[in-house]
């Protein structure tokens, strides 16, 4: 069940890190917004050229579904994964678990207030607050994702 | 009538609230998911196997934040300090970097 859980939190962190990359381009392509005619159609124009604001949902959603998931299997992690590492005398990555753990955290305390940005009139005209917290939501999710999966092939659940 | 909520007052308390509880090792509980036996005290128990502080730190920092959200006014914030409030996460990351440094240093 718990390799199950893992692989589920694998999955809906790849969908997260395609959401929110996709966003965290977009939103700084606009705020260094050049006229048409003078950019050229390279692959990361396109790439950054989508509906910043239709990631929004999806990015929440999912961000706090992978948090949960992470938080369902921590305990397996605590027990079967910690304890080898702590005797392999890795502290460093005790440390690089401690500080996804901690990021995750945080950026679950950011959610809501990314909505708004995102969402409220008040921040329609002031770019600042929406990019940085779309870039600080972008920076947890790929040390995250990055630190998570670096763990796993140290050594693995199961 | 609209139950009230201010993202703002939430993001802020919520940063501040879970660093402070981090610093100062006040979880709400301990997990020991060995036994799988909650502890109120924040003495480690024996004999449980290892404890968990995850679990209560959020235990802390949510609700916390939930009722300081829902009883601040939402429009109590001048535009100009709800925009510079991104800086409060960005301390809290930096923060929790710096809490585990430990484990990094020789």
């Amino acid at each position: 069940m718990t390799i199950a859980l893992l692989i589920l939190h694998g999955l809906i962190a790849v969908v997260l890190l395609g959401a929110i990359t996709h966003q965290a381009a977009s939103v700084v392509r606009t705020a260094r917004a050049r006229p048409a005619s003078t950019t050229r159609r390279t692959f990361l124009t396109r790439y950054s050229q989508v509906s910043d604001r239709s990631f929004t949902a999806a990015v929440a959603v999912l961000f706090v579904l992978s948090v949960a998931l992470g938080g369902t299997i921590y305990p397996a992690y605590r027990i079967d994964v910690r304890i080898p590492f702590e005797e392999m005398g890795l502290a460093w990555a005790v440390g690089l678990f401690e500080v996804k753990e901690h990021w995750g955290a945080v950026g679950l305390g950011v959610v809501p207030l990314y909505l708004k940005t995102w969402r409220s009139e008040d921040f329609a005209r002031r770019q600042t607050p929406r990019m940085a917290l779309t870039l600080l939501l972008a920076i947890i999710v790929w040390t995250d994702f990055l630190v998570g999966h670096l763990l796993n092939n140290i050594r693995g659940l199961g | 009538m609209r139950p009230r909520f201010s993202a703002e007052v939430f993001t802020a308390t919520f940063c501040v609230a879970y660093v402070s509880a981090l610093a100062a090792n006040l979880p709400l509980f301990l997990y020991y998911p060995q036994e799988r036996v909650f502890s109120w005290s924040w003495a480690p128990l024996s004999g449980v196997g290892p404890g968990m502080a995850w679990y209560g730190l959020m235990a802390v920092a949510f609700p916390v934040s939930a009722l300081v959200a829902a009883v601040a006014p939402t429009d109590g914030l001048p535009l100009r300090v709800r925009e510079w409030l991104w800086i409060l996460p960005a301390c809290a990351m930096i923060g929790c970097l710096y809490l585990m440094s430990h484990f990094f240093l020789p």
